[in-house]
């Protein structure tokens, strides 16, 4: 069994600095080592070492984990959570593999390789236009064989088989079984199965002699210099303290995208300022860390049209209003054990008729039956606000008593979040109340009543000569009125670091940086949603790192 | 100062809603908070308090509904400092600017709600079918329901929510029924009555606009019998709605919709089940049978396939 190693920290530490480096170690400091340094005194810089150091232990951080195992190689995985899993955790377990798999004869799908490719560089399909199709041939090529990995790791599905979704022609989707073990679970929705595909993996993982560091959160990634030679290792953040740890063979960035990144998602689209929420938290963050880590040592992005190409669901529509996450198929139950963080479950609409969406200032936007990305731009469209001039602000829902009564809403605490979440006995006072951290500019009660008075007199005509909703259905005119949170969620990170088709990261040169891998959705290039490509390049890069990544 | 009169033009619907009123000289609007007028304060003279903002409400209005037929709305007001308003008159003028109904504020808070008072008011549908945009009035300049000392005709007699016509109370003449007209009939709550005259607060007056749909007199009846496809029992409380008339089954699943001849699409909802589209031509008396299914939690989720 390959094992990590360590050693006391405090005292490599003091060598290190008695040899005059300067504080703020990484990749400038141990560069700044240069050739004046023994490699006996660079040493002394690590606390642990092991041959691949996975910067999260989400998807594809457990799968490049277990598949470096495989090969022989020792394992970290460095996670800032306080828990494994990332997003997949509270996924819903749907795994997009094909090509031939087990599942998909069993249920009499033909599949190969070759047809995973043809479907996923489709020039008419949205999610495979701009897609790098070096990676796709590689992803096509490794569809089947990541399946049975997973199958041969523990992970459990259930016996049927969806689809053809997004850009597949066949069906390629499967669901995982929710994990049985209730306390290992961040969520237990039903449709929360993803507990199944990481916890299994982790189990294999962990018996194949991976190290796990919670809490520990990557500062930096350690390369030979800036911008040439090696990368070494990473920097990491425990309590306080500083931990770095060597990696023999590879650093894998697997740390989820970075759709949480303010700065850095509006490097892709500058509308997505900062009231719009993502998808996943607050159980786990994409924080572009791994993207700016590695940007630091010379990496590139790459396939940067994916993130805006307006199909999939990168942007969502908010299902379960009232709260500040209420991402579409995630709720955040009451007996979950962050629902202390997420505060609020939200008030799940099945109607979208029961209510109508205003932006900041009260003014409808929208057919608020709409789904696609002109809903999403029109919510994203300037709100009036002269010193914001990106971002649409809040989207609020306004309802009243007779659409709770019609969609069986509890609306109070602790389906809806205070902050998120108003309530007036008249429309003027419910504008005056909306009082939220993204609320930039005040609602003007007139404007609500204005608002609502036309929207109310297209249900009289049965049709909506501003938006086009289909038949208007109800009156919003019975006291206590509503506004609740309906913001458009983000999800996807679709874009990342360029990698070749072995998940190592290039640099802007399109060179290799050695060393350093990317998996997830922290890698570019392909804008495939969901488990799939997650799993196939996690378990491409622990692979090439076990078996290539020693190599100079 | 200018207060609404009648015959003053109605903003469409579309547009209407903006509350202002001036009082005291300056104009109001629901956006400004009780606070002393700055004018008062540069004289050297002690502030008088701003009125309170008022903001108006009114729901419960059938539409369609036939034409040259009765009706009753609610008309609700809220004082924005919560103050009690009972025995306050709304005033419900059509597109004319005419008041055409009005009523009392009701003694104690709406159901629900925390200050909002409330009135039924009886009314009569427009001849013209169409649709109909009325406005409901508050007057915070109108008289206190109860002046200490006023004799406050049929006290003790009348119900809580005193509603009429205003056609029934007030000579059409009147140019200006809320700021003149004392209560017609309809005892004051007690509370209004007994409160000091100089403590009562000054309120911004507020208005809302209000539609609905008039239509002829309807032709056949569309019995609509839901039931569930599983159980095949009878489900109680669906809304039906058969184009623009609706209605809601009872205890038997059953609801009758009296509507004109025509093609409608039919609508049957009910919380928890997925919800029957159809269309449906009427020609003569009909009946309609509908199953409706279940639908799970999880079944909310299965159009999501995704993360």
């Amino acid at each position: 069994m390959p094992k990590s190693t360590r050693k006391d920290a405090s005292v490599s530490r003091r060598a290190f600095l008695r040899k005059g480096a300067t504080a703020g170690v990484g990749a400038t400091a141990l560069a700044g080592l240069g050739g004046r340094t023994s490699e006996a005194e660079a040493q002394n810089f690590w606390d642990m070492s092991a041959d691949l150091v996975t910067i999260g232990a989400g998807t594809a951080g457990i799968a490049a984990a277990v598949s470096a195992l495989d090969h022989g190689a020792s394992v970290i995985m460095v996670e800032e959570n306080t828990d494994i899993g990332g997003h997949g955790l509270c996924s819903g377990g749907n795994v997009h593999l094909g090509g031939g798999t087990s599942n998909q004869k069993k249920h009499g799908v033909e599949d190969s390789a070759d047809q995973v490719f043809i479907d996923w560089i489709r020039h008419d399909h949205m999610q495979s236009r701009y897609s790098d199709r070096d990676l796709v041939r590689a992803f096509a090529d490794e569809n089947a064989p990541t399946f049975e990995f997973l199958i041969e790791n523990g992970v459990k599905f259930q016996d049927h088989l969806v689809g053809p979704t997004q850009a597949s022609r066949v069906r390629r989707q499967q669901r995982t079984i929710q994990w049985p073990v209730a306390s290992e679970r961040v969520t237990h929705h039903p449709t929360r199965v993803g507990s199944g595909l990481i916890r299994a993996l982790e189990k294999s993982a962990r018996a194949k002699g991976a190290e796990v560091l919670l809490r520990h959160k990557m500062t930096s990634i350690v390369r030979e210099s800036p911008s040439s030679g090696r990368v070494l290792g990473i920097t990491a953040n425990h309590d306080g303290r500083t931990v770095n740890i060597r990696a023999n063979k590879g650093v894998l960035v697997a740390t989820g995208g970075s759709t949480s990144n303010v700065t850095l998602r509006r490097t892709f689209d500058p509308r997505l300022t900062e009231e719009y929420q993502v998808a996943g938290e607050p159980w786990s963050r994409q924080s572009g860390d791994g993207e700016l880590a590695a940007m630091a040592v010379g990496a590139s992005l790459w396939g940067t049209a994916n993130q805006t190409c307006e199909q999939g669901i990168a942007i969502s529509k908010t299902r379960h209003i009232g709260c500040q996450w209420g991402y579409s198929s995630l709720i955040w139950q009451t007996d979950s054990r962050i629902f202390d963080l997420a505060r609020a479950s939200g008030l799940t609409v099945i109607d979208w008729q029961d209510l109508i969406f205003v932006n900041q200032v009260g003014r409808r936007f929208w057919n608020e039956v709409d789904a696609r990305y002109d809903f999403f731009a029109a919510a994203m469209a300037w709100s009036g606000d002269e010193k914001k001039l990106n971002g649409g602000g809040p989207i609020w829902a306004i309802f009243d008593q007779d659409a709770v009564e019609r969609e069986e809403w509890d609306p109070r605490p602790p389906n809806v979040d205070p902050d998120y979440f108003f309530r007036a006995d008249t429309l003027a006072e419910l504008a005056a109340a909306i009082k939220n951290p993204y609320q930039t500019l005040s609602m003007s009660g007139a404007t609500l009543e204005e608002t609502v008075a036309r929207y109310n007199s297209f249900v009289d005509l049965g049709e909506d000569e501003d938006f086009g909703k289909p038949t208007p259905r109800y009156k919003i005119q019975r006291p206590p009125f509503y506004a609740a949170w309906s913001t458009p969620i983000l999800h996807d990170s679709l874009t990342g670091l360029r990698t070749n088709t072995k998940a190592q990261v290039m640099d802007m040169r399109g060179h290799v940086i050695p060393g350093l891998y990317c998996a997830g959705e922290s890698q570019g290039g392909f804008a495939q949603h969901g488990l799939g490509r997650c799993l196939v390049f996690g378990r491409i890069a622990g692979r090439d790192a076990a078996l290539n990544g020693g190599m100079a | 100062m200018r207060t609404a009169k009648s015959g003053d033009p109605v903003p469409d619907v579309r547009t209407a809603g903006r509350r202002e009123t001036v009082e005291g000289g300056h104009v109001t609007t629901p956006d400004d908070g009780p606070h002393a007028t700055t004018s008062d304060a540069r004289r050297g003279e002690a502030p008088e308090p701003a009125p309170h903002p008022t903001s108006v409400v009114v729901w419960g209005v059938p539409s369609p509904v036939v034409a040259n037929r009765r009706f009753v709305a609610k008309a609700g007001v809220k004082c924005a400092a919560g103050c009690p308003l009972s025995g306050r008159l709304v005033v419900v003028r059509n597109e004319a600017g005419a008041d055409v109904g009005h009523g009392r504020l009701g003694a104690a808070p709406e159901p629900g709600t925390s200050a909002l008072y409330a009135a039924e008011v009886t009314l009569d549908a427009p001849d013209a079918e169409g649709v109909h945009a009325w406005t409901a009035a508050f007057d915070g300049a109108g008289p206190d329901p109860a002046p200490p000392g006023a004799v406050v005709p049929g006290e003790g007699t009348a119900p809580t929510h005193a509603a009429t016509s205003v056609r029934d109370a007030l000579p059409a003449h009147e140019a200006d029924p809320v700021l003149e007209a004392a209560p017609a009939r309809g005892a004051l709550p007690k509370s209004a009555r007994t409160r000091p005259q100089e403590a009562a607060p000054a309120h911004a007056s507020a208005a809302a606009t209000f539609g609905f749909r008039t239509v002829r007199p309807p032709e056949h009846r569309v019995m609509v019998t839901v039931r569930h496809r599983d159980t095949e029992a009878p489900v109680a409380g669906a809304e039906v709605r058969v184009g623009i008339y609706r209605g809601r089954t009872g205890a038997g699943g059953q609801a009758a919709i009296e509507v004109q001849a025509g093609s409608y699409a039919l609508y049957v909802r009910k919380a928890g089940c997925a919800p029957h589209n159809d269309t449906v031509a009427v020609s003569g008396n009909l009946t309609l049978h509908v199953t409706l299914e279940s639908v799970s939690d999880t079944d909310t989720d299965e159009d999501q396939i995704w993360m």
